[in-house]
């Protein structure tokens, strides 16, 4: 398995992916926030990947770490709400174990994607069970690894599971009270709404699995 | 010599603020309106307050007033990207964003004693306006 390779054209085309979703699925995230939060997860997401999108071209020569860490730069740049300096440290930190690398092993992967949800923890000072993107990413990453390190999953595999349980873990803050956001002022009121931040985590795991070789 | 950002989701409740603070101030204080997102969006921006303490650096200690929510995200995140020897001057403030600015940098016009300062700041989630 030690010949799986990703390479920096697998990065791009999860990029441009990202940019095309965030216009996409716009609407259903200022739905989805509306409810519970300011309504502005989905707008906030538009502009800042439109942001990733004019400028992309441009840093396609440059090596992975530094293609995520502009894109982390500009969402942290264009994004006015928390999913700014989430998402943004979520890509600047990513690519941060490969720096300098235009491929990477499927372990080095795995590595991105810890360094990238640790942030994204830190920051937002979140767990599982607060129903926030965490609740997506958390489980996903820890499945992924469980999956290609004890369970003999192919990469490709592995990528589906943690997509999966992503899924199920946006799922789960549907129910829930949130303790994070603005959402958290709304006590028992946020109960039977998805979490946003959770629901574009999704998407995002979607887009990583589908685009893997 | 003190440093004091308002980070508020409103450019113009930041500058507005400002306004009324440095009505107060003798010119002891450095005070900057880091408020709103990219374009005068509604939003709080990390760079705008980056750019912000960046810019105080002179300055022997630094006080963040944020309103709420990613106010707190984006100060903490700023903070992080900026090395450890600025990282130790600045300190986000626990306080009501307009009766803690003002106490604030009304008593840092006093004294230059952070903890002092601080806690005038705090005292403004207690303060009475009508008895």
């Amino acid at each position: 398995m030690s010949d799986y390779i990703l390479n920096k054209d697998y990065f791009i085309a999860v990029i441009e992916d990202l940019i095309e979703m965030a216009e996409e699925k716009k609407e259903y995230f200022i739905q989805l926030d509306s409810a519970i939060g300011d309504g502005d997860h989905g707008m906030n997401l538009s502009i800042g990947f439109r942001e990733v999108s004019k400028n992309l071209e441009e840093w396609k020569s440059e090596d992975i770490n530094t293609i995520f860490k502009n894109a982390g730069t500009a969402l942290l740049d264009k994004v006015g709400g928390a999913a700014g300096p989430l998402y943004g440290g979520f890509f600047m930190k990513f690519g941060l174990p490969v720096k300098g690398k235009d491929e990477v092993t499927f372990d080095e992967f795995i590595e991105m994607m810890e360094s990238g949800v640790a942030i994204i923890e830190k920051r937002g000072k979140a767990v599982v069970g607060d129903a926030t993107m965490v609740d997506t990413l958390r489980p996903a990453v820890d499945a992924m690894k469980k999956a290609y390190h004890d369970d003999g999953c192919s990469p490709k595999e592995a990528m589906k599971i943690a997509m999966e349980v992503g899924a199920q873990g946006s799922d789960s803050t549907v129910p829930l009270i949130a303790k994070k956001g603005r959402a958290m002022r709304l006590g028992e009121r946020a109960i039977g709404h998805r979490d946003p931040g959770s629901a574009s985590s999704a998407a995002m795991l979607e887009i990583f699995y589908k685009h893997m070789p | 010599m003190t440093g004091v950002i308002i980070v508020s989701h409103s450019e113009k409740l930041a500058e507005g603020l400002r306004d009324i603070v440095m009505e107060m101030n003798d010119g002891s204080v450095d005070v900057i309106a880091a408020g709103g997102a990219d374009g005068g969006r509604i939003g709080t921006n990390t760079l705008k307050i980056k750019a912000a303490i960046e810019s105080l650096t002179k300055c022997d200690h630094i006080l963040i007033f944020v309103d709420l929510g990613s106010a707190v995200l984006c100060s903490e995140t700023a903070i992080e990207m900026l090395d450890d020897a600025i990282q130790e001057k600045v300190h986000i403030v626990d306080a009501p964003l307009v009766e803690g600015v003002i106490g604030g940098v009304v008593q840092a016009t006093i004294c230059n004693d952070l903890e002092q300062i601080i806690a005038t700041a705090k005292e403004g989630a207690t303060l009475r306006k009508v008895c």
